[in-house]
């Protein structure tokens, strides 16, 4: 009983050594992407299309509809009024929070999984120790190209689904309350401020790093067969979502304390 | 201070030391000691399961064994560093058994990897006529631009030979390299690795392919349940008498 205990406490440190290891080399060869650009550069650019561009549509569809359903369900209320404080709810909740989180959950579902099942799928088929043969860490040449790219379209994600969860509120709002809808948008436009891009830009970038660092390392974690892929990819997204939603609540904290 | 490696003679590029790897707890090579002198050819043979892959990835720097270590060129390759194990990386060529090209790369990409980590100064011309050159080498008559899927597994295993080769390396790991290969792909296979064997590189091949270690090998390893049965000159090992190695040789050869 005792030594199972032990046993299980040095494989988890074992493990965690390992995890610590392996995104503090992510991160390193990620400062470094410049010494292999001309063999990463492709991979970037093909991760950006797949996870900034395709799900521009998934995006755009559910930050519309949840925008307008704010309204919708915000119409119910008995002293629903459209004013500057709607106007800061509304900029504060779709900014700041549900665009962030929204498009982090898309892009777990879509990319994380993707990244953890392509990398795995390459273990098993000893793709990874070909890079090694050849000289080439794949850590730099797959993990790298796909940290940067999963970060940067996290970013712009999120500001195509913060225009597009304001766009939804601003067009049911002028529906109900039969308003033009430049005037809304001039309106909500003076309730912005910088902070709250700021917020929803350094929000997003954190998210985009915990969800590609997460599928990458359950990718190259599988351990050579092909039943390990299914496994680790459902592991990852698990992760990769509590992580988000954890990071999300120590920023909110951090942002409390800071402001206090 | 001495390097404690200095003693390993480096006319020996490859030494195995007591090498254990195991899984599931069970031992898949149970502590080796091999040596693979410079310029010769060492068949390493055994049965399905024997080990024979893991000793060719271990002994590449490809797996890392639980106990004891590799030595190359004098270097225990576990005490690298990133850069010097990338170097050697660089002067080796690793043929897979299943070729393991890349999949989502074409022809063309999966071995213009390994010139442009060696040659990060040649253009894009510089690699289309190495490519070029090294398809005609082989007598492969397909358009570089194929992705792997589109061709058949022995033209898969010949571009993997040349992934191997085309920076030419001074040694060879090939994992059983005529598996899946028709004859006349083999018979280019051979012509390929006798080329190495001549200009004086040290090769390991793992197979149980009798011709090709006759033909090839003046070394060899026998492999048994991850324990060497024997090793030496391979006219010596196999004419041997030791009735506990005899039997093994039949089965395999």
């Amino acid at each position: 009983m005792v030594e199972a205990i032990g046993r299980r406490i040095r494989q988890s440190l074992r493990q965690l050594s390992y995890a610590a290891g392996f995104h503090f080399f992510l991160f390193k060869e990620t400062l470094n992407f410049s010494r292999h650009k001309r063999i990463g550069l492709r991979v970037l650019i093909l991760q950006i299309l797949f996870t900034g561009v395709e799900a521009l549509s998934i995006i755009s569809l559910l930050s519309l509809g949840i925008g307008a359903v704010i309204i919708i369900q915000g119409a119910q209320l008995p002293d629903f009024i459209l004013g500057d404080q709607l106007y800061r709810i509304l900029i504060v909740v779709i900014t700041r929070e549900l665009g962030p989180l929204l498009t982090a959950f898309v892009i777990i579902a879509r990319s994380g999984s993707a990244i953890t099942t392509e990398l795995g799928n390459m273990v098993v088929s000893h793709e990874m120790e070909a890079y090694l043969s050849v000289g080439i860490h794949p850590v730099s040449q797959l993990g790298v190209p796909r940290l940067i790219g999963v970060s940067l379209s996290m970013v712009l994600l999120t500001m195509y689904s913060n225009v597009f969860g304001l766009l939804g509120s601003l067009i049911v709002s002028s529906i109900i309350t039969r308003s033009r809808l430049t005037d809304l948008i001039s309106a909500l436009f003076s309730n912005f401020y910088m902070v709250d891009i700021v917020a929803s830009v350094v929000k997003s970038f954190i998210f985009g790093i915990i969800i590609a660092a997460t599928s990458v390392y359950y990718g190259f974690s599988v351990g050579g067969a092909v039943t390990e892929v299914p496994v680790k990819t459902i592991r990852s997204i698990g992760v990769s979502i509590t992580l988000c939603i954890l990071a999300d609540g120590m920023i909110i904290l951090l942002t409390v304390l800071l402001i206090s | 201070m001495n390097n404690p490696d200095d003693k390993h003679d480096k006319n020996v590029p490859v030494i195995l030391e007591d090498l254990t790897l195991r899984f599931n707890g069970r031992a898949a090579l149970d502590s080796i000691n091999l040596e693979f002198p410079e310029g010769t050819c060492t068949a390493v043979i055994g049965g399905s399961g024997s080990g024979k892959s893991l000793i060719l990835k271990c002994a590449a720097g490809l797996k890392f064994p639980d106990e004891g270590r590799v030595i190359f060129k004098g270097t225990a390759i576990s005490s690298m560093g990133e850069k010097q194990y990338q170097r050697m990386q660089a002067g080796t060529g690793f043929h897979f058994q299943d070729a393991a090209l890349w999949a989502n790369k074409s022809l063309a990409e999966n071995l213009s990897m390994p010139l442009l980590t060696a040659h990060p100064e040649y253009t894009d011309k510089d690699l289309k006529d190495r490519i070029a050159e090294s398809f005609a080498s082989v007598g492969l008559n397909l358009d570089p631009g194929l992705r792997p899927a589109g061709v058949s597994m022995g033209q898969q295993k010949l571009v993997s030979f040349l992934r191997a080769t085309i920076t030419r390396p001074e040694i060879l790991f090939l994992d059983d390299p005529l598996s899946f290969m028709d004859h006349a792909g083999s018979r280019q296979l051979m012509a390929g690795i006798k080329e190495f064997r001549d200009a004086g590189a040290t090769i390991i091949i793992a197979t149980h392919n009798r011709d090709l270690s006759e033909k090839m090998a003046d070394r060899v390893a026998v492999l048994s349940e991850g324990r060497l049965a024997a090793a030496g000159g391979y006219q010596e090992v196999l004419s041997s008498q030791d009735p506990a190695l005899m039997p093994l040789l039949r089965e395999l050869l």
